[in-house]
């Protein structure tokens, strides 16, 4: 039979780590310092990576360390050790663009996996043999294949395919575009896109604007809900979610509603109603403030898939808090302030394992017994009287 | 020996330039103002046989799966026709090449992704023909590289350099979001201004999706010199969105540099192309490492 398929969070760091995998991801890829895209915003270090890994893997998740980067020559000193401190630490796999950094890994014999990072555009098996040959165990796809392209190359290799489904998309070809390079002095081979490509222009022929809109061409980012059942079906190993650094509160909810979509797949043996799809797709736009689309899955992505309107910057506001500790002596819950909220509203809590439950906050208590009405700064401690056991990491959100 | 390259999707041209090589289009290939086909290829083969140069095709696409029996059969027939050279993208490109024993045609031409010595080596290792280093490089990180990489390096000294490559189409989705109509399919007449800056980037589209490229023409003239005493072999001029004098006097002030004829020769090209905005591109301009 067929292994179930992996689903793959982001952890921007140690603490978002632990809420992927407590929330249901089967495995969390992180950035270390060196050779990752995000390294400058990087909380990861050796001890870090170490402890994830021992976190993760206590809890039957695997880690998969980004060295993704196209290095310049000055980036390339310190490579091999890098790579046998990761394969030390015992990481389950990198993710890797450069050919290099793959062949390095080969040769030093690092037991972790190699998988070839989407920047890579990958669309078909001679390519993949390529890589096969190279080293690699698994390749992440090009985003711009289609539901059909997927299965087709899912018949035609044994490697191990990974499909991204949710989160931010480039509107070029991964790894295609120097835009931002050109136009902003940052390199988004190395990390530093500025994203020119949600900047507004004008469109122009032969000297004159022809256009009285603004040109945009981004794209939106990818949800992938009603497709889950199909990727799965066709036999893709793993599916990612995109998104070093989002949130405490984005990483819980995303984990756990995709968690929770595929375990009821697999459980319904892939007979979820549109309804039950239907549920999912309007959970997810409680707290998605982004605009959605579903990429290539279903075909080439027309204006729909693209942002044409200044997006809201607006931040959702409902995650207020997320639990510290619960102590059951007293049935009070420590948390940790996010957003603004006041006392005696209507919340609901999302608990590890994809549990959720309603109730009234009541009243907010700082540690020196206080009463307070209103919590309007972030990173504060206060209790919360609750009736039942509140598990750690619980998020609590406003019902709106 | 020094390799000077014109992407060109001229036949005129390429019965009258004196370049060493020609590379040109198919529909395999993206971003060149034309698709040759097969008969015309061979018609082409044999003009620059006849004149002791090399026909080099581009073969740069992102493929599909779809697309790779017909991808095989091409290159099977550009080894019967036996090409000088074969420009590719893809890496599923040296799969085939390996298949079809044509491994040593090959260039490796990703445009964005050598950027260091050990990746360059690594394609170089594998037994291909060369490798042309990204765009985005600054002179003394090509100078390094080609002395650092046994074996033949190349990179573009002149023209509009592509920034942008996506399988969107970001022109058509534009005007069919504003219920207009489109009719700028393969035209290569329109360009993108940032509202900020007082740059104009050419964009076009065809049927493999949105091209973008950058404000100005690059022209290494003031440093080719340098250039030419590195180790690198290949030079390209990619002819698009250029005029055919454009062309033809570029590529005489390179050749009289290879052949040690100092002289301005930007200050000259600048006087002769008013209308053009040069640039150096990347050669020098660091790109900001990381965020
Ligand atoms: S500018 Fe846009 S398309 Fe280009 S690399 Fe950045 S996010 Fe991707």
């Amino acid at each position: 039979m067929r292994e179930k398929v992996e689903l793959l969070a982001p952890a921007g760091n140690l603490e978002k780590l632990k809420i992927a995998v407590l929330y249901g991801a089967d495995a969390v890829f992180i950035g270390g310092k060196k050779f990752s895209l995000r390294a400058k915003a990087s909380n990861f270090e050796l001890s870090d990576i170490k402890e994830g890994v021992e976190f993760a893997h206590k809890h039957g998740s695997k880690v998969y360390i980004t060295v993704n980067i196209y290095p310049r020559n000055e980036d390339l000193e310190g490579l091999e050790e890098y790579l046998l401190e990761l394969d030390k630490i015992g990481v389950d796999a990198i993710i890797v663009s450069s050919l290099h950094i793959i062949d390095t890994a080969r040769k030093l014999g690092c037991k972790f996996e190699v998988h070839v990072s989407t920047q890579q555009s990958v669309a078909n098996t001679s390519s993949i043999e390529f890589f096969k040959k190279a080293g690699a165990e698994r390749i992440v796809l090009a985003r711009e294949l289609t539901l059909d392209q997927i299965e087709e190359l899912r018949n035609n290799t044994d490697v191990a395919l990974e499909v991204f489904i949710h989160g931010g998309m480039c509107a070029a070809f991964s790894g295609r575009c120097v835009l931002s390079n050109n136009m902003a002095n940052r390199d988004a081979n190395r990390g530093g896109c500025a994203h020119s490509c949600r900047w507004h222009y004008d469109l122009v022929d032969k000297g004159e604007k022809i256009s009285e809109e603004d040109f945009l061409f981004a794209s939106k980012d990818l949800m992938s809900i009603n497709y889950i059942k199909d990727l799965i079906r066709i036999g893709v190993n793993s599916l990612k979610i995109e998104g070093r650094m989002k949130s405490h509160h984005y990483i819980a909810t995303v984990v756990s509603l995709y968690r929770k979509l595929i375990d009821e797949i697999y459980e319904s043996d892939y007979q979820i109603s549109n309804n039950r799809l239907l549920d999912y797709e309007q959970e997810m736009s409680r707290f998605e403030n982004r605009a959605m689309g579903s990429g290539f899955f279903g075909g080439d992505v027309t204006h729909e898939g693209q942002i044409f309107e200044n997006e809201s910057k607006q931040p959702n506001q409902d995650f207020i808090a997320f639990v510290v500790s619960y102590d059951k002596e007293n049935r009070r819950a420590l948390i940790k302030t996010r957003n603004y909220f006041t006392s005696n509203i209507e919340v609901e809590t999302l608990s590890p394992g994809g549990i959720t439950r309603k109730f009234n906050l009541g009243d907010i208590y700082t540690l020196e017994g206080e009463k307070i009405e209103i919590s309007n700064t972030p990173d504060k401690l206060y209790y919360i009287n609750v009736d039942f056991e509140l598990a750690e990491h619980s998020i609590i959100r406003k019902l709106s | 020996m020094k390799d000077l390259i014109v992407i060109t999707s001229s036949i005129d041209e390429i019965k009258n330039l004196d370049a060493d090589s020609f590379l040109i289009g198919n529909k395999y290939g993206v971003r060149t103002n034309r698709v040759f086909s097969k008969e015309e290829t061979l018609e082409i083969k044999d003009i620059v046989s006849k004149r002791g140069k090399r026909l080099y095709i581009l073969v740069n696409k992102i493929f599909l799966q779809d697309e790779l029996d017909g991808l095989f059969n091409y290159l099977s027939w550009l080894k019967s026709i036996d090409v000088d050279g074969i420009f590719f993208s893809d890496l599923g490109v040296i799969t085939m090449g390996e298949q079809l024993g044509i491994k040593d045609k090959l260039v490796y031409f990703s445009e964005t992704q050598m950027v260091n010595h050990k990746d360059c080596e690594f394609f170089v290792n594998q037994g291909l023909k060369g490798v042309i280093l990204s765009k985005e490089l600054p002179l003394e990180d090509i100078i390094t590289t080609s002395k650092l990489v046994k074996g033949n390096l190349g990179m573009i000294i002149h023209g509009y350099l592509h920034m942008f490559y996506s399988k969107r189409k970001i022109l058509r989705n534009f005007f069919e979001k504003y219920n207009q109509e489109y009719e700028y399919q393969n035209k290569r007449t329109l360009k993108l201004k940032e509202q900020k800056r007082n740059e104009y980037y050419p964009i076009y589209e065809d049927e493999n999706g949105s091209y973008i490229f950058s404000h100005g023409c690059m022209s290494s003239l003031n440093d080719f010199k340098e250039i030419v005493n590195s180790d690198l072999k290949m030079f390209i001029i990619d002819s698009i969105f250029l005029s055919k004098e454009h062309v033809k006097n570029a590529l005489d002030y390179y050749k009289k540099i290879l052949n040690g004829i100092d002289g301005d020769y930007q200050k000259l090209i600048e006087e002769e192309f008013k209308e053009v905005d040069f640039t150096t591109g990347f050669l020098h301009h660091q790109t900001g490492i990381y965020k």
